[in-house]
């Protein structure tokens, strides 16, 4: 058929117009489209008709099947060798089994057809040469390299020994391999890979399909070198042996970050394809599995972490089968995992090279080790470890703080864990080869940081639409670089007296100029380390140095991407967590809440990044007393945190979560679990760990379950103390709710120790005149006036009103309620008419509020007046407020504590005028 | 129009094989154009410009005695290749059938002379004049199904060489696959069997 073009984009149009519709409507909307034009509805109903008919399968595959079935190379002749049999089409070529003709004897081989067109004589004496380094590898383990040479057309090819064996994931499948057995048959492909390497040839393509076992149980690499040949001859540079660059890796979900990314690579890169392969023989799944593009495999193995190897059985239903096939149960094998094998496996694939394994050797000696039951090297703390662990811990900063239950929060940026690692480094014998390491590193960090921001500079100059998206994640990647590069040099070191917090100051200032001279012509990078060493002057206590320098980052950040980039949300997000560590709420506010919504509009999908601008906003719009909102935002970031697999944000977020519940019974079931978890994740001395306990033990205090919190809190309190100053935080939280217990259960005395113990802790922690000492400060103005220790009281209650005044927005109810206790405590003290106007404009403030501070203020002004002879004003009062109880079900209950107070001030008046 | 031929692919070994190294490099080109498309696909700037590989270089220079013009994307580079392997292809075919029908339609079912491929030849021709026609009043459809066809790509490949949304090229394809369908499918019936 043939139509003019105009004929064709008419039956096009109505063809489609009526192929959307389900089948019964196709028929009237067909006689509507095409009204009386007859030959337009027969074409469309012939086009429909063809549409709907089964397909055609050269149409529909293409000519590829056709052109596949037929393979025009069997039977022919390769050097001595004619192709038998295809047996697998790969990456990089065609493998045949090849047979030789020329000799008397005969042998079988496997002949690798390569992709690769060798045209200049150049490349072919490259290719010879790299063949010769092949042919050096004999080793048990690996499948020898025999001959190779190109056909008269150019084609290249290598003949390699014939394996005739299977991969080594189906082969353990297979026999049912159990773990030990799998390891001990890794081990020795550990060595047959070191073994490549001495004699500097990688493999850079390891994946089961390349290590394969043979009848007799022996292992068998194959491919080895090929990898490094194709590129060192089809680039037409370098060496094809141990440190190469690649365009693009083979396999992608075998290869190592820095292969992914295109740097020079060297044997770090086996190192963590074996361990990728550890990992899927462990456990039956890919450590990375595929994704869609390269790009995006990339990014996700450059910026996450495998799972623990034994995660993937903490599904038992679905790893039944995997389980099976390791002759054991899936909860034996989760724990035979934990722990050692869990390291192990993580050390292969850490995404610094410097921190995996160095070297194949290594990796072997330490399954062997484990086998052998000895303990293993992946368990000391590695540079990689800690600045693994760094990117943790600044998120786990927020986490420390957002927890406390009882009160309002501050202290974003407590240097617990920083501390820790103090500590820790302290402790080590080798303190100056760690500093010389730590030197070292900081070198190579800021090398890659300066070389990261390099190549994005030149990537920014292109920027295709869905480019900008790339560049924006690489700018996030590189912003982390900056941050560690922050923490690393500071790395606890210099916290520990005042004369070096000032060296440290100093060097932050220096560094900060030298930033600014030495690269004012590159914006973002400028930005990024400002940005670091604004975290850094933070982490020695410099406030006003931080704030300048997040500042002076979040200017640039702004200037040159624009108020609605991400980049610029990192910086908001970071002054945000600042303030909010400041106790500066409504700056806090500002900032975060900007943060968040570029978060949320910007086009991205780094979802960690929109979870912790949400659990960040969360916690300040709580602190705020914005508890519906905040619970949204702790909700989202729940969800996209449980999406992400990070046990241990999903705790935070399970805590966060919880101090927003209402129902206390809801907020426990978050925090059982956000214990357990972090019981699972940090263990049970952690301070994060004591802190879910003290906020599960606030908790079941609500529940009216006092003995559960007592046992939560002794528990606590003890281990905290073994933390020594790391333990401060919890221990006070701890101490603050056993306070809160003994003045409910009426030994003041007991009480008085406790919250006098906490208090000195957290000024000791906090500093005097920190926002987070209303809470404790509030609890023991309640000790004393249950001792009627009035004066007293009252200076408790005034300074927490100017902490509160100094942390809430000026009309927040919390205000005028604590102006209340206040004005109280004055009366009480004898200061009556002070405290009547006190009591009075508290009251006045809350006329227009919730019916419950009503009734609250109305109690206290009450009490007040009967002390200052008001009696009769006082019972009026009193009823007032027993009627808004009855009328506002808000205020319901509230009813027992009125009728309480208004019988005792009938009995006092009746005992009076006795 | 092509005749539609009924004749069996020939299960014997062939031992006089025709032109294997333009074979060779038939099936070397189509891995070729796959391998490029999925990196094309995969491509984090869509503005890179794809060197032609050496084999690619050959293959070019081998079948029209020149070098290749200097692509300036690969998604340029992609559409010239399929172009090419459809003409070889083409011209492959029409060379085997002229043999096959030198000696008579009698010998045809005997031949044993056939490449495994043979069977779709006649197909492969009566395809191809079918995109001439639909090339006619609709270049653009005919240059996607070229690619689909000839080159193995995905809708969502070829949708990126022609740089229109995957949305689009998905449309197209349905409704060019169903002219194509009642094009073939209309000589089976009319024609009916030429043996």
């Amino acid at each position: 058929m043939t139509w003019t073009r105009e004929r064709w984009t008419r039956i096009e149009a109505a063809f489609h117009e009526v192929a959307e519709l389900p089948g019964p409507q196709r028929a009237e909307r067909l006689v509507a489209v095409c009204g009386d034009d007859d030959d337009l509805r027969r074409q469309v109903q012939r086009l429909l008709a063809a549409d709907a008919s089964p397909a055609d399968p050269l149409l529909d595959a293409g000519i590829g099947t056709a052109l596949r079935g037929h393979d025009p190379l069997l039977g022919r002749r390769f050097g001595a060798w004619e192709l038998v049999e295809r047996i697998a089409e790969g990456g990089m070529g065609t493998v045949y089994r090849a047979e030789r003709r020329d000799g008397d004897f005969e042998q079988e081989v496997a002949v690798k057809v390569l992709r690769l067109g060798l045209s200049s004589p150049g490349m072919r004496d490259r290719f010879a040469r790299e063949r010769q380094t092949l042919a050096r590898i004999v080793h048990g383990n690996v499948a020898r390299l025999l001959d190779g040479g190109t056909t008269e057309q150019g084609v290249p090819f290598i003949a390699m020994e014939l394996v005739d064996g299977v991969p080594i994931d189906r082969f353990c499948d297979q026999q049912r391999a159990s773990l030990r057995t799998r390891l001990a048959l890794f081990a020795a492909v550990c060595r047959a890979v070191q073994f490549a390497h001495q004699n500097l040839v990688a493999h850079l393509d390891l994946k089961p399909a390349n290590i394969l076992v043979d009848a007799h149980g022996v292992p068998k690499l194959v491919d080895f070198g090929v990898a490094a040949l194709l590129q060192a001859v089809g680039d037409g540079g370098g060496p094809g042996s141990v440190a190469v660059t690649r365009s693009r890796p083979l396999t992608p979900e075998y290869a190592s970050p820095e292969l992914l990314r295109g740097e020079p690579v060297g044997t770090g890169a086996d190192v963590w394809s074996l361990g990728a392969v550890l990992y899927e023989l462990l456990t039956g799944v890919r450590a990375f599995r595929p994704t869609r593009s390269d790009y995006e495999l990339a990014r996700v193995v450059s910026e996450t972490d495998a799972a623990r190897p034994s995660d993937a059985f903490a599904d038992a239903a679905a790893a039944a089968e995997r389980a099976r096939c390791r002759a054991a149960s899936g909860p034996e094998l989760a724990r035979l995992l934990r722990g050692d094998l869990d390291r192990i496996v993580q050390k292969a694939l850490r995404r610094d090279v410097a921190a995996r394994y160095a070297s194949c050797r290594d990796l072997a000696d330490d399954i062997e080790r484990h086998l052998a039951g000895f303990p293993v090297a992946a368990r000391e703390p590695s540079f990689g470890y800690r600045a693994h662990k760094f990117v943790v811990r600044h998120r786990l900063a927020v986490a420390a703080v957002t927890a406390v239950v009882v009160a309002l929060v501050g202290g974003l940026w407590a240097s617990l864990h920083l501390a820790r690692v103090a500590t820790r480094e302290r402790d080590a014998t080798a303190a100056a080869r760690r500093e010389a390491e730590l030197a070292r590193d900081a070198a190579t960090v800021e090398r890659d940081a300066a070389a990261a921001a390099r190549a994005e500079a030149e990537s920014a100059r292109d920027r295709a639409e869905h480019e900008a998206l790339h560049a924006r994640v690489e700018a996030a990647s590189s912003y982390v670089v900056a941050e560690f590069l922050g923490d690393t040099f500071l790395s606890g070191r210099f916290l520990a007296d005042a004369g070096q917090r000032d060296a440290a100051l100093a060097t932050i200032r220096r560094k900060a100029e030298q930033v600014r001279r030495q690269h004012d012509d590159d914006v973002h990078l400028r930005a990024n380390l400002l940005h670091a060493l604004g975290r850094a002057a933070l982490r020695v206590g410099a406030a006003a140095d931080a704030e300048a320098l997040l500042r002076e980052a979040g200017d640039l950040r702004r200037d040159h991407f624009g108020a609605d980039s991400l980049e610029y949300a990192l910086s908001l997000g970071a002054l945000g967590q600042f303030y909010y560590g400041e106790g500066r709420l409504p700056d806090a506010l500002t900032a975060l809440r900007e943060a968040y919504r570029l978060q949320r509009e910007c086009p991205h999908d780094v979802h960690t990044d929109i979870a912790m601008a949400a659990n960040d906003l969360g916690a300040a719009e709580r602190a705020a007393g914005n508890r519906d909102r905040a619970r949204e935002l702790h909700e989202e970031a729940l969800a996209l945190r449980r999406a992400s697999d990070a046990p241990e944000l999903v705790a935070e977020s399970l805590n966060n979560l919880a101090n927003c519940e209402v129902d206390p019974a809801a907020a426990r079931r978050h925090l059982d679990e956000a214990l357990q978890l972090r019981r699972q994740v940090f263990g049970a001395d952690d301070p994060l760990t004591l802190q879910s306990a003290s906020n599960l033990a606030a908790c079941c205090l609500k529940l009216g379950q006092v003995d559960a919190a007592r046992t939560l809190l002794v528990d606590v309190d003890r281990r905290a103390l073994g933390l020594g100053a790391l333990g401060h935080e919890a221990r006070s939280a701890a101490l603050r709710l056993l306070a809160w217990i003994e003045l409910q259960q009426g030994d003041a005395a007991a009480a008085e120790a406790a919250i006098g113990a906490a208090l000195a802790l957290d000024r000791q922690r906090l500093g005097d005149g920190h926002a987070q000492l209303a809470a404790p400060l509030e609890i023991e103005a309640k000790v004393l006036e249950r001792q009627a220790r009035w004066p007293e009281a009252c200076d408790r209650w005034a300074e927490v009103l100017r902490l509160r005044r100094g942390m809430l927005p000026a009309d927040h109810r919390l205000l005028p309620l604590t102006s209340c206790s206040l004005g109280l405590a004055r009366v009480r003290a004898g200061d009556v008419t002070a405290g009547l106007a006190e009591l009075r404009a508290a009251a006045a403030a809350l006329a227009g509020g919730a019916p419950a501070d009503r009734v609250d203020a109305a109690v206290c002004l009450a009490l007040g007046e009967e002390v200052a002879g008001e009696v009769e004003a006082a019972e009026r009062r009193l009823r007032a407020a027993l009627q808004t109880c009855r009328d506002e079900p808000a205020a319901a209950g509230r009813r027992g504590v009125v009728e309480g107070h208004l019988r005792e001030l009938l009995r006092r008046r009746s005992e009076r005028r006795r | 129009m092509a005749r539609r031929v009924m004749t069996e692919p020939n299960r014997q070994p062939d031992t006089n094989r025709q032109e294997p190294s333009d074979a060779l490099t038939i099936g070397a080109l189509y891995d070729e154009i796959r391998r490029l498309a999925r990196s094309q696909m995969r491509r984090e700037r869509p503005d890179h410009t794809l060197p032609p590989t050496a084999l690619a270089n050959e293959a070019y220079l081998r079948l029209f005695g020149s070098a290749p013009p200097n692509f300036t994307s690969g998604a340029e580079f992609l559409a010239a290749a399929v172009t090419t392997l459809r003409r070889i292809l083409v011209e492959h075919g029409r060379r085997r059938l002229r043999q096959k029908r030198g000696g008579g339609a009698a010998r045809a079912a005997i031949d044993t002379d056939e490449l495994p491929a043979a069977a779709t030849d006649d197909r492969v021709l009566a395809l191809d004049e079918a995109l001439q026609r639909l090339a006619e009043f609709d270049p653009g459809k005919a240059r996607l199904v070229e690619l689909r066809f000839f080159g193995g790509l995905s809708v969502d490949e070829a949708a990126t060489v022609l740089d229109v949304s995957p949305r689009t090229a998905a449309r197209d394809w349905r409704v060019a696959r169903a002219f194509l369908r009642n094009e073939l499918g209309a000589e089976a019936v009319g024609d009916d069997v030429d043996a």
